[in-house]
């Protein structure tokens, strides 16, 4: 016996020929077979199939088969209608077209074409077996039994081989089928990916060109598409205005930004009145738009907030084959993301410029707050000095009357005194050496007291003159001068002034004009009684520390320095004298404050330059101080 | 020859002052002096002929009721050539302006320097002078 193939693929088509040649079947044993079945009584047939049903059933291998009892039971009864058909002189062909038909149904899963290979072996050794016990006769009839056997054999491997063949396709459907999910699943992990990307863009960046970079990248790679374009719709002038592009080159971009598409036009303008994606799968065929070279299929989406288009999002292919059918959703998706991705690039501005806005807002209201408490402080400082000039002029005013009163009357009571003695000298010639005496002690007396009531008289007199500028009002005359001119002269004077007081006075002067200080309008008087108050306190100072310091060494030096301060001119007065006490800044410039002892200062010096400098020439006055190093005046004249 | 001065001031005490100090030039006979303590007294002083000649009047400013300067505009409407010197305490740039305008001969202020009162009035042309002999 010869094991046939394992490779019978054709065994499922009945040309009976090539089966019997497979399962080493001779034409001649089809005779024997004829005989056969003409000897055979129904009651052997039966006992036959009863027969082979038990030694299948109780072949080990069967059980191994793991077929269902429905499918055994569908087997074996399958099996044995045909063994009883074949028996019974059935023709082969029909019988096979059948079994096709029929078996196929029973046999289930689990068999492997080794174990059908043995199972039908093994059947055909049991068969042979059987036959051989039961019909040990002539050789015409073992032949002939043999030759069943090997059909129903080659019956067995044929249905167990169609089954597997079955199995085989079946497993590659699903083989297919899984393949098919697999790679769907793939895609829908890709397109989740990329949305995640554009969300995670959307959300961390703030930057809209980033975003919509990365929305127009994703969108066209995941839809398979080859270029991509973004558009903010500019609603001041109705264009759509390209904002990101992907798989362009920046001509295409330019292109497209000249191009200046309107509501209506293009796929894009379209899918915006729309409000729905726009497909054309080849625009090639379209002849209501413009060629696009080499562009075949356009999906065009629009960006819509609450119904109102903001924007644009267009992807093209430059082969024929279109876009899925997913992808115009997919494209809505991003869309929805660069809507919000421009929103928020929006809300970020606009907070931003806020955010700015209000920053310049407090910078600017603390500018001008800080003004404000400065010309508050100015204005307060001003006040003050104006009420207190008033003041002073108003009590000079008054006491300058009296004051004049007592003067003249003093000195006349001198001549009167002088014209007395004359008149009266001969009686008092006459008087005794003694009364003479008194009489001349008390006449020298009286002489020496209404002096002194006209020297203090003078002295109230020139205070009350002092006191009386405050109330001159801007009587100075004005004009350009050369303000260093007026400075040195006024240096000059107080040095001199100082020297002619004291012989022993000694200072060094320090001068640093600016060379090239333009001609100042200012009262030349009055600023000289300025300088001239300055120069003094300078040199009183100095002088007094001098004084005052036991060091030898210590050389008394006034520094005077002139210089342009933008729209202003500036002068610093500076000495390295006593300096003044912090306690006593704030009353520097008030009248009649004054550290000198009683007789040799007014308190009006610094009062008056105050009003001069600030009221008559819009200046200011400044003093800086250590007390014990320095005292530094500066005043501040601005071009008018 | 005798010549007038009348002076115009609310101050009681201005009339003591001048006495004594022209008490030498009284005494001579070179000046009678004349007073008004107010605008309008020296006006009816004016009405009434001063004798002898008035050459000058010396006026204060500031006075209660009619002020100096009223006083100066209505001696010049009457006596354009009469000369009138304005005597103040307060010499700002302001009074001065207005006086000159009104036709001051001199604006003084105070204390008066009386050396230099004199000096003034006695460069003061008279009646007598202006007609003397050609």
């Amino acid at each position: 016996m010869t094991a046939p193939s394992p490779v019978a693929t054709d065994l499922l088509v009945p040309t009976g020929g090539r089966v019997f040649a497979e399962f080493d079947i001779e034409p001649a044993d089809l005779t024997y077979l004829q005989t056969f079945q003409e000897t055979l009584t129904p009651e052997i047939q039966e006992w036959i199939v009863a027969q082979w049903q038990a030694e299948v059933a109780a072949l080990p291998w069967f059980e191994d088969l793991h077929l269902a009892p429905e499918a055994v039971a569908a087997l074996f009864a399958t099996l044995a209608s045909f063994l009883r058909r074949l028996l019974a002189g059935d023709r082969i062909p029909e019988l096979y077209d059948e079994l096709e038909q029929v078996t196929l149904v029973a046999l289930r899963r689990g068999v492997r074409s080794t174990d059908i290979f043995q199972a039908s072996t093994k059947l055909e050794s049991v068969l042979t077996g059987v036959i051989l016990q039961l019909f040990s006769g002539s050789d015409q009839q073992t032949v002939a039994l043999v030759t069943v056997a090997k059909f129903l054999k080659s019956l067995l491997y044929a249905v167990m081989e169609t089954y597997r063949r079955e199995a085989a396709d079946e497993l590659e459907r699903r083989n297919r089928e899984l393949q098919d999910r697999t790679e769907q699943l793939a895609h829908s992990v890709a397109e989740l990916q990329a949305l995640e990307e554009v969300l995670r863009a959307v959300n961390s960046s703030l930057d809209l060109d980033t975003v919509l970079a990365t929305i127009i990248s994703r969108a066209v790679q995941l839809s398979q598409a080859d270029e991509g374009t973004i558009y903010e719709f500019n609603a001041a002038e109705e264009v759509f205005v390209p904002k990101a592009a992907f798989g362009m080159n920046a001509r295409r971009v330019e292109a497209l930004r000249r191009r200046r598409i309107k509501l209506g036009e293009t796929h894009l303008g379209r899918s915006a009145l729309l409000r729905a994606p726009v497909y054309v799968a080849d625009v090639q065929q379209d002849p209501s738009v413009r060629t696009l070279p080499g562009i075949h299929a356009v999906l065009a989406v629009p960006l819509l907030r609450d119904d109102k288009v903001v924007g644009g999002l267009v992807i093209r292919r430059r082969t024929e084959a279109g876009f899925a059918p997913t992808i115009p959703t997919l494209l809505q998706t991003f869309a929805g993301q660069a809507v919000l991705a421009i929103e928020n690039a929006q809300l970020f501005q606009e907070l931003a410029a806020r955010g700015e806005e209000a920053r310049r807002a407090r910078i600017t209201a603390e500018a001008t707050l800080a003004d404000l408490r400065g010309a508050q402080d100015r204005l307060v400082q001003a006040e003050k000095m104006a009420s207190l000039g008033q003041l002073t002029a108003g009590i000079a005013h008054e006491i300058k009357n009296p004051l004049n009163f007592v003067n003249n009357f003093a000195s006349l009571s001198v001549e009167l005194l002088d014209e007395l003695k004359e008149t009266a000298a001969p009686a008092i010639a006459a008087l005794g050496a003694d009364k003479r005496a008194e009489v001349d002690e008390t006449m020298e007396l009286l002489t020496g007291n209404l002096e002194k009531i006209a020297e203090h008289g003078k002295r109230a007199d020139n205070i009350v003159k002092s006191m009386l500028e405050h109330s001159r009002g801007a009587s100075g005359e004005r004009r350009d001068v050369d303000l260093n001119g007026v400075i040195e002269e006024a240096l000059n004077l107080a040095y001199h002034g100082a020297r002619a007081q004291d012989q022993s006075f000694n200072i060094t002067l320090e001068r640093d004009y600016a060379t090239t200080l333009k001609p100042i309008e200012l009262a030349p008087q009055e600023m000289t009684r300025v300088f001239l108050n300055l120069f003094g306190n300078g040199l009183y100072a100095a002088t007094k520390r001098a004084r005052e310091n036991g060091d030898r060494s210590f050389r008394p030096v006034l520094a005077v320095a002139t210089r342009e301060a933008g729209d202003a001119v500036e002068v610093r007065v500076r000495d390295n004298g006593t300096g003044i006490p912090p306690e006593i800044k704030d009353k520097l410039f008030q009248p009649f404050f004054t550290t000198k002892p009683t007789g040799e200062g007014t308190g009006l010096g610094l009062s008056i330059s105050y009003d001069i400098v600030t009221q008559q020439h819009g200046g200011t006055i400044t003093v800086e101080s250590e007390p014990g190093a320095f005292t530094e005046f500066t005043i501040r004249l601005p071009r008018q | 020859m005798s010549v007038s001065i009348l002076v115009v001031d609310d101050e009681p005490d201005v009339a003591l002052l001048f006495r004594q100090r022209f008490r030498r030039e009284a005494r001579e006979g070179t000046y009678v002096l004349h007073f008004a303590a107010s605008g309008e007294e020296a006006l009816v002083s004016l009405d009434n002929e001063i004798e002898p000649e008035l050459i000058v009047i010396l006026s204060d400013i500031n006075m209660p009721g009619m002020d100096g300067l009223t006083l100066l505009d209505e001696v010049k409407q009457r006596r354009p050539e009469l000369p009138v010197m304005m005597v103040t305490a307060y010499g700002d740039d302001e009074r001065r302006r207005r006086a000159s305008e009104l036709g001051a001969f001199e604006f003084l202020t105070k204390p008066v320097d009386f050396d230099q009162l004199k000096a003034q009035l006695r460069q003061l042309p008279t009646a007598s002078a202006s007609e003397g002999p050609p």
